[in-house]
């Protein structure tokens, strides 16, 4: 698959942190300034460095991958464990329904006979 | 009628004295809500300086005890925010960044060093890309194709000679010398980096595949993706279950990228390059 530039993972990475319906804003969280950091500081760095090329963004990736990760597992998760269809439910998939039952007296136990 | 008061207060003496410090917040097996307002990260004011977790003022504790300390920033933000992203109620299945560091930093099973290299060259001879199936062609095709190049980068890198088989009955694919190369790489890791390289070679079941996203050859995605060949070959023959396969998949990704992201961590601080070529 075509691996992503730095800035499209920049730009991913923000969009799962706000993605997640947090009480705060993601520019409140500590990551996204340590990512910010990140990218700035390593942008002339590996090739001053001798490190073999794109290596924090490979982590960068890998944080990414994380992220979402976790948020289509939590997505598949809630959508298919729902549990079994009452019977009720299953009749309704081709149009039927279940038949109206009626409350009747109990019959007694000892129901005397005649003769 | 004092009598009658000390009885009735003792349950709550009894109960008060059994709360040490050495609580973790009771999360192990019920659901817990989220109980702190706010996540962040405090230094901890020795040479090599260690991050902690709070939660709320209070800081996180491994389920022994220990307090969790991180010596790598980003590691210790990435934790923080996995805390944070936990909405109303906290989902410890989904935290793998939190579990992976409470079994490196606790250690429950007391596994030593010599231990996690005898498993991890236990899973060598028997690894996945080694053994490959003839029959359809197609599927021979594909193994060729996405299997022999990690090969031969592992040959490339370590000089070694592995190849690959069709039959179950070959004795001694892997050669001595490659088995010694490889034992001599991995007890270059310290034990918690070997705890995370047997974890992620048991999710892909191969340690070749392993030692490729180590040296980051292939992203996470792909090595997911190569590591159930066969699965992706019949789900093309025979279409996605979207609740069996997705969902492994996605938690192999997850699974694993936590994994590696704690394992790079372990092995270079980000924030400081000093030497001049990473050797890993």
């Amino acid at each position: 698959m075509a691996s992503k530039s730095a800035l499209t993972v920049y730009k991913k990475i923000l969009h799962e942190l706000s993605a997640n319906k947090s009480l705060f804003s993601y520019r409140a969280s500590p990551v996204y300034l340590k990512i910010k950091d990140e990218y700035r500081r390593n942008r002339p760095v590996t090739a001053k460095y001798c490190k073999h090329t794109d290596e924090v963004l490979f982590v960068a990736r890998t944080y990414l991958t994380y992220l979402e990760s976790i948020r289509e597992r939590q997505i598949i998760h809630s959508t298919y464990s729902k549990g079994e269809k009452t019977v009720a439910q299953a009749a309704n998939i081709v149009g039927l329904n279940l038949p109206k039952t009626f409350d009747r007296p109990h019959l007694p136990l000892n129901q005397s006979s005649d003769s | 009628m004092n009598r009658f008061f000390l009885l009735r207060s003792t349950p709550s003496i009894i109960r008060l004295c059994s709360r040490t410090n050495k609580t973790n917040f009771g999360l192990t097996n019920r659901e817990r809500k989220r109980f702190y307002k706010q996540v962040s990260i405090a230094e901890s004011s020795q040479s090599p300086t260690k991050y902690e977790i709070l939660l709320d003022q209070r800081k996180l504790k491994t389920p022994l005890g220990t307090l969790i300390t991180i010596e790598n920033e980003l590691l210790a933000l990435a934790l923080a925010q996995e805390w944070h992203q936990q909405y109303t109620n906290i989902d410890l299945s989904s935290m793998h960044l939190n579990a992976l560091l409470n079994t490196t930093i606790d250690n429950p099973l007391k596994i030593t060093k010599t231990q996690l290299v005898d498993k991890i060259m236990y899973f060598l001879d028997w690894d996945t890309v080694l053994f490959r199936s003839d029959h359809p062609p197609e599927f021979q095709q594909l193994q060729t194709e996405s299997w022999d190049p990690m090969l031969s980068f592992i040959n490339e890198q370590f000089q070694t000679n592995f190849e690959s088989t069709y039959y179950l009955d070959v004795k001694d694919l892997v050669k001595k010398n490659d088995r010694d190369t490889i034992q001599k790489y991995l007890t270059s890791f310290d034990q918690p980096s070997l705890t995370i390289f047997l974890f992620i070679a048991e999710q892909l079941k191969s340690i070749l595949l392993t030692i490729c996203l180590i040296k980051q050859f292939r992203t996470v995605e792909n090595i997911s993706t190569l590591s159930r060949l066969e699965t992706e070959f019949q789900i093309s023959r025979w279409s996605n279950v979207p609740y069996y396969h997705d969902y492994e998949i996605v938690d192999i990704r997850s699974k694993i990228s936590a994994a590696y992201l704690i394992f790079y961590c372990l092995n270079n601080n980000i924030t400081r390059t000093v030497l001049s070529k990473e050797t890993i």
